[in-house]
């Protein structure tokens, strides 16, 4: 991999905003950081990237575009704003993680991307471009040919997202035969190398298993087994090794990281472990209140951290290893109500570096304040600040 | 910390779950040993962490301290009393001051009832703090301790968020001014930014009230950074024991070792840096545990007597304990060669004097 394939292929705000309808303040803030698409030029260096392991190309054109992506629900208590204008690119062979806490909208925004949100109660607007198509208004029927072949998911319990009455087989099988016409026989023969691939010792006889005869580190290996089956250009792991142990969820990170390389997959890593994450991913994306708060290339995030928000969360992870500190840096309060966000910057209410009121009134922009570096604050953490962490 | 008296004595601990056959007779074909043989001190005023992955027996090992869980072997002595000799009366009263906060606070919580009734219900069944003023009082005082405002004594659990419900489940373990507290998985159920709050309210709590904590959970970086020593599980017996930071930086056990390599730190130059050791295979069940040491299946320096001894947990300098023949060969130490993660091979490790290694 040379150097010049910048990590920074971000496109956080639209710049282009060719087909972006509507004038959400995203946008119009946006103009200002516009000219400036990192990915069109390779001089803002590899910053982030990982030329050591990474697959990523930075130099292809992305094999997944996402604008303003919006996803609301009608509740009870109202609407919920979910996920408010979402926009990035996604390259062949990279490693996009993305961060955030319970109701950031990490989960539900890749869900959108595939049609699993139903609606109503839903209501997903925006464009997700895939292979020249808009993903989001293409017909049911051709949602599930790309579904499971070109764009596979994995969930985050095994348990739950796999049928308990159909066997292993079946189930691997199933996607293979669908997308991929596959005989039987065939998809069996392609199943048990699958298998083999993962993990799984001795995959032929336990074909015909049930997911309750598997532990749960080797049913997170037949999802893998499952979402690869087709070879997809993009695959979703949402939160694939959280419900694992850790010296299980080591080797589905090694396994996942193996078979990118092999097959040149994209990932999008949806998960709230920061530690994970400095591990596997090549850029990294912070959700909070359903918006991005903070992107760039995975070293820069942890070295300086621009948003109050990412520095809080870094700041309140008790590190193995590290020297015995007093308290962690908590962040004080509660993650936004969807139903009730905030005015202004939903992180306002726990910021610590809050400043003036413009704070709570005005949406901040996500600007590139270094080079492939996108934070959503008005003001940077102050240096003192972020080296007290 | 380490220099107080003994509060919680712990010897060869041992809760077996009988097996039975599915037949007429229902036959006892055996027995799941969740905890076997497990021995630990937890000295008055500190953090003892127990860690593990699922199914080590860790929870089973909290649960049977205040035989919520019976044992079925070993002693417990608590505060000078054996807690295994009470009747169920003064095992009540024992109750008192040990208590229990559980992971998953939207099961442990009772969802009819206020959060203000759960945190009573220990004074009600205690009768301590009697007539209503002075149990609202107390159970208000409790809420601000845990930083709830006092009037949501009202409210139900479903209308709190995560974090707050452990909080109300931290003031319910908290209503009898408990000596000791057993913390199940406190924290693995909330989101990170909440697991700090909680971490630090229990920090906070400890060195207020002098509360003396056995905190139980997966998570190596938050039991590190709680606790003062920590005893790591594996298959039902403690396999090393040591200082919180001495264990992060010298594992004595492979075991430990492989645990601690594989935990992710949010570090990506460390991150690349690293070896990990991957163990291979899954932990053998608890119905038949393997011969000798148990973690000799998965342990890439296993070498002979690890299928026929069992290793015993004995000193390996400084106040850490480990169970491993690695440790244990008299007046021999065996040196580590080559790569850690090389499978099977055991017959290239070398046997050196500890003077040499």
């Amino acid at each position: 991999m040379s150097d010049s394939s910048s990590a920074s292929g971000s496109r956080p705000d639209q710049s282009d905003s060719s087909s972006a309808s509507g004038s959400r303040p995203d946008q119009s803030d946006s103009s200002s950081a516009s000219g400036s698409r990192p990915d069109q030029s390779d001089s803002s260096s590899a910053s982030g990237s990982r030329p050591d392991q990474s697959a990523a190309d930075y130099d292809a054109d992305p094999v997944l575009r996402v604008n303003d992506l919006q996803v609301r629900f009608g509740t009870k208590r109202g609407r919920a704003d979910v996920v408010n204008g979402l926009n990035y690119d996604l390259y062949p062979g990279e490693t996009l993680a993305l961060v955030g806490e319970s109701g950031s909208g990490k989960s539900v925004s890749t869900l959108a991307l595939l049609g699993l949100v139903p609606q109503p109660p839903g209501r997903v607007t925006g464009e997700v471009v895939y292979g020249g198509r808009d993903l989001l208004a293409i017909s049911d029927e051709e949602m599930r040919k790309v579904r499971g072949n070109d764009i596979a998911m994995i969930f985050q319990d095994p348990m739950t997202s796999l049928n308990p009455v159909l066997t292993i087989g079946q189930q691997v099988t199933e996607g293979m035969r669908l997308h991929l016409g596959l005989s039987e026989d065939d998809a069996r023969t392609r199943a048990v190398e699958l298998l083999t691939q993962v993990g799984i010792p001795s995959a032929e006889s336990r074909l015909d298993n049930y997911p309750h005869q598997f532990s749960g580190g080797m049913r997170q290996r037949v999802m893998i087994a499952i979402g690869l089956a087709c070879e997809p250009k993009v695959l979703i792991a949402d939160e694939p090794t959280t419900a694992l142990d850790v010296t299980i969820q080591a080797q589905i990170v090694e396994l996942i990281n193996g078979l990118q390389a092999e097959l040149g997959t994209a990932v999008i890593w949806i998960t709230h472990d920061l530690g994970v994450v400095a591990g596997l991913a090549d850029r990294v994306m912070v959700m909070y209140g359903g918006r991005i708060v903070e992107q760039s290339g995975v070293d820069d995030l942890y070295d300086e951290p621009l948003h109050p928000y990412t520095d809080g969360l870094l700041g309140s992870l008790p590190v193995l290893g590290a020297g015995r500190k007093k308290q962690l840096a908590a962040i004080p309060g509660l993650p936004p109500d969807p139903t009730a966000m905030p005015s202004g910057c939903a992180f306002w209410p726990r910021c610590p570096h809050r400043l003036d009121e413009r704070c709570e009134s005005e949406q901040p922009p996500l600007r590139e304040t270094r080079p492939g570096h996108w934070s959503r604050c008005f003001y940077e953490v102050p240096e003192d600040q972020a080296a007290a962490r | 910390m380490s220099s107080g008296e003994v509060l919680l004595d712990v010897r060869d601990l041992q809760v077996w779950f009988p097996e039975h056959g599915r037949g007429l007779l229902r036959r006892l074909t055996g027995h799941v040993k969740a905890v076997d043989g497990v021995s630990f001190e937890v000295r008055r005023g500190e953090t003892l962490g127990l860690v593990g992955e699922s199914g080590c027996g860790k929870s089973t090992t909290g649960l049977a301290l205040l035989r919520l869980v019976e044992p079925t072997g070993g002693t417990v002595v608590f505060d000078g009393q054996d807690v295994m000799e009470l009747d169920k009366k003064r095992l009540r009263g024992l109750r008192r001051r040990m208590a229990m906060i559980f992971q998953d606070p939207m099961a442990s919580l009772n969802p009819r009832r206020s959060i203000g009734d759960t945190v009573a219900e220990p004074l009600e069944i205690h009768g301590l703090h009697e007539g209503k003023q002075a149990r609202r009082a107390r159970v208000g005082e409790l809420l601000e301790i845990v930083g709830l405002n006092p009037e949501y004594r009202n409210r139900y659990p479903h209308e709190f968020s995560g974090g707050q419900r452990q909080r109300v489940g931290i003031a319910r373990a908290l209503a009898c001014e408990p000596d000791f507290i057993v913390a199940d998985e406190p924290i693995a159920s909330l989101d990170v930014s909440i697991q700090a709050q909680v971490l630090n309210l229990m920090e906070r709590l400890q060195g207020e009230l002098g509360l003396t904590y056995l905190f139980i959970a997966h998570d190596l970086s938050a039991v590190q950074h709680i606790s003062d020593r920590i005893a790591v599980m594996y298959l039902g017996r403690i396999v090393e024991i040591a200082d919180a930071y001495r264990l992060s930086a010298e594992p004595k056990h492979p075991y430990a070792e492989a645990l601690l390599s594989a935990v992710p730190v949010p570090d990506p130059e460390r991150e690349r840096q690293r070896t990990r050791i991957i163990l291979q295979g899954d932990v053998p069940s608890p119905l038949d545990p393997p011969s000798g040491c148990n973690f000799r299946t998965r342990c890439p320096y296993v070498f002979e007597p690890c299928a026929t001894v069992d290793p015993d947990l004995q000193p390996v300098g400084d106040g850490q304990l480990a169970a491993c023949h690695l440790h244990g060969v008299v007046g021999q130490e065996v040196e580590r060669s080559a790569h850690p993660n090389r499978g099977e091979g055991g017959e290239e490790l070398v046997i050196a004097d500890s003077a040499t290694s």
